[in-house]
């Protein structure tokens, strides 16, 4: 053990320079990955009172205001909605959506209820939301991603009958962990395996898929600790557990079941993750308690022009009525949807405008359901958490809020990406989209139609204000010239970073604009 | 039994049969919510792996296209918008169409790896036929296959799901 390996290296440092160094040293070596945000951004330097134009008071829109107007810009913030936030939305009782084509939902929601047709859910690794929440003074409540309690779902398997996670998820890993471990104990992996890590590998094998001295995965209560009791341990009399039978293997594989299992381990899914207490708009209202005042609302921007003096934008009343409206400034920073502004006049250039011309927005569709009763909790004891499942619905949310409470509560009754099954229900009105979320769901829930007290649902592409949920790059070609700044203008969102439909992304976008232009301002 | 005969009450349109067959049921305090009467396009829908299957240009349209055209055709608007097909002079011959159907144009996405070549075929037909357009269709296979990408992109992925 010559060779000075990495490992090597690290425990030395660690050992001599402690664990700090060693976090350094770590992500200078692409071993930790650090979150590009830096923390608060510095903005230095006097841009002597140039003033720049935001078009568009989502979180890029606002995180932009905020910034650039405590480092003594004047800001004009232009919203084509009639209030702050963009697709950090949350819709509640008493609040009516109007998606194109003119259906109209008023949501009926008991008080307190509520649902999140776009961003829903905080990874903790998004550090640059995470801090703006805090610094914003949003409070935070843990959202529950994976539940093993939760259930798996597909049509043609197990008779139609929803399985829970932990059955499926604990028996595939018991039994492939057993195949696995019999294969290395009779020597078919020694050209893989080590003699020094078989007997160790065998061990962990034994201990991960809980297999007993042979190497196997059976009935046990050792087993069921892990998978659940047929009959679970109690007090007093009576009170012994017995021990459930695993799930056959080959009924998990052809179940196909296992597809369902992998979502959970994406690190954006991980354990903790978070939801801002109340809906998601509590962050577009922190924001707007900073910048309100500085947004027009109902501006709907007609026209975006550049030259070497400054930036014109002509807007009108988005309610309709009333004479074109201009405001000039500086600079500007537009987060309008390229869906949108590939379809406002503007003079952008390069390959900017060529992003902004050819960039497609993708399709998804959310439900709202509120049932009269948790009888996921009362009957099923399913506490948050997300049920997956092959109807085209793709997934069941529970609320991660008011456990055990009475009354009605809102779960998230669909979630589709992309596909054609989003643009079959994009094609629907609200009234078909919430019958086929009842249709599918109550092959999960028995108890669909009996509970359903109210519903709404949101179909992306039919949003008045993006046309669309989030923008695609197809590859990432010319992307690096998009987010250049053009001139006086630079555009920043979810689109115009590797983290799509995130709100992280939008912000993370934006600060690295306004630095870009911060920079450009004050040095030319 | 009940619920097949509530689906094909819903299924014909006939939401008021539906209703009275709910109100039959001695034990319930509040009817139970009746399946609501949908299109019969919406009823049909056939959701699944497979995609679109139907090659009728109507279907097709409807529970494809009409999501944002709209199912009159007259396109909608809102912050931008979508544009009319209704009534619209790019649909006089097919070329146009079936060129934005198969690759999209702006932040219309590529339809093209949804639909075969008969399907982009019998959709293109409809818009050019129907919508108070009354041109004459002229699509044909060859041209559904000219305007495909040599190299499609997948729109399939998972990003963010």
């Amino acid at each position: 053990m010559t060779e000075l390996t990495r490992r090597n290296l690290l425990g030395m440092i660690g050992t001599v320079a402690g664990s700090t160094a060693m976090y350094y040293a770590m992500t200078s070596m692409g071993h930790a990955q650090p979150s590009s945000y830096k923390g608060p951004i510095k903005l230095d330097g006097d841009p002597k009172g140039a003033k720049v134009l935001i078009l568009g008071a989502g979180l890029a829109g606002m995180t932009a205001a905020l910034e650039m107007r405590a480092a003594g810009y004047e800001v004009e913030i232009l919203e084509y909605r009639e209030k702050a936030g963009g697709r950090c939305w949350t819709l509640r009782g008493g609040d009516t959506y109007t998606e194109l084509g003119g259906a109209t939902q008023n949501v009926d929601f008991e008080e307190g209820n509520y649902i999140n047709p776009g961003p829903w859910r905080i990874p903790h690794h998004h550090y640059a939301l995470l801090d703006y929440c805090r610094r914003l003074k949003v409070p935070l409540e843990v959202f529950v991603q994976k539940n093993f309690n939760a259930y798996v779902h597909n049509e043609d398997s197990f008779d139609g009958k929803p399985q829970r996670l932990r059955d499926i998820e604990i028996d595939y890993r018991g039994h492939t962990s057993e195949l696995l471990a019999k294969a290395v104990d009779q020597g078919k992996l020694d050209e893989m395996v080590s003699e020094d890590d078989r007997e160790m590998l065998l061990e962990s094998l034994r201990e991960l898929g809980v297999l007993n001295g042979k190497y196997e995965y059976t009935k046990s209560l050792e087993v069921s600790d892990y998978r659940g009791y047929e009959k679970p341990p109690g007090g007093g009399m009576n009170a012994a557990p017995v021990a459930s039978t695993p799930i056959d293997l080959d009924k998990i594989v052809q179940s196909r079941l296992w597809e369902y299992l992998s979502t959970n381990y994406l690190q954006e899914h991980q354990n903790t993750m978070f939801q801002p207490v109340g809906g998601m708009d509590a962050i577009a209202k922190g924001f707007e308690r900073e910048v309100g005042d500085l947004i027009t609302y109902n501006a709907k921007v007609t026209s975006l022009q550049q030259d070497d003096n400054g930036v014109t934008v002509q807007w009108e009343d988005a309610r309709g009525g009333g004479e074109t409206r201009t405001s000039t400034a500086d600079w500007c920073v537009c987060t309008i949807p390229f869906s949108v502004l590939n379809q406002i006049d503007h003079n952008l250039s390069g390959g900017l405008a060529t992003a902004i011309g050819t960039m497609f927005y993708n399709s998804s569709v959310k439900w709202g359901l509120e049932f009269k009763r948790r009888f996921w909790e009362q009957d099923e004891n399913i506490y948050g958490g997300i049920s997956y499942t092959d109807q085209a619905i793709a997934q069941i949310s529970y609320p991660s809020y008011g456990y055990q409470s009475d009354g009605p509560a809102v779960l998230l009754g669909g979630y589709t990406w992309r596909g054609s099954n989003s643009y079959k229900f994009n094609a629907m009105s609200p009234d078909e989209r919430i019958e086929w979320a009842l249709k599918m769901g109550e092959k999960i829930h028995p108890q669909y139609r009996e509970e359903f007290k109210t519903g709404v649902t949101v179909s992306w592409h039919k949003v008045p204000w993006t046309l669309g949920c989030s923008g695609v790059w197809e590859g990432r070609e010319g992307y690096d010239e998009a987010v250049k700044i053009d001139n006086r203008v630079v555009c920043a969102g979810e689109h115009l970073s590797y983290l799509p439909a995130w709100q992280e992304g939008a912000i993370l976008s934006s600060l690295d604009a306004i630095s870009r232009l911060h920079d450009k301002v004050i040095n030319g | 039994m009940k619920s097949i005969l509530l689906t094909t009450a819903a299924a014909l349109g006939f939401s008021a049969l539906a209703a009275q067959a709910q109100m039959t049921d001695p034990e319930e305090t509040t009817p139970r919510r009746a399946e609501t009467a949908m299109s019969m396009r919406a009823d049909r829908a056939d959701f699944g792996g497979d995609g679109y299957t139907s090659t009728d240009g109507e279907v097709l349209y409807g529970t494809l296209c009409a999501g944002c055209h709209m199912p009159d055709g007259r396109g909608a608007v809102g912050a931008g918008f979508y544009p009319a097909l209704a009534g619209n002079e790019n649909l006089e011959y097919s070329g146009y169409a079936i060129y934005i159907i198969v690759n999209g144009q702006g932040g219309m996405p590529s339809l093209g790896h949804f639909l075969d070549d008969e399907q982009v075929v019998a959709v293109t037909s409809y818009i050019q036929s129907e919508l108070g357009n009354g041109y004459e269709p002229d699509a044909t296979v060859e041209d559904v296959e000219y305007s495909r990408p040599v190299d499609p992109a997948d729109q399939n992925t998972k990003e963010h799901e």
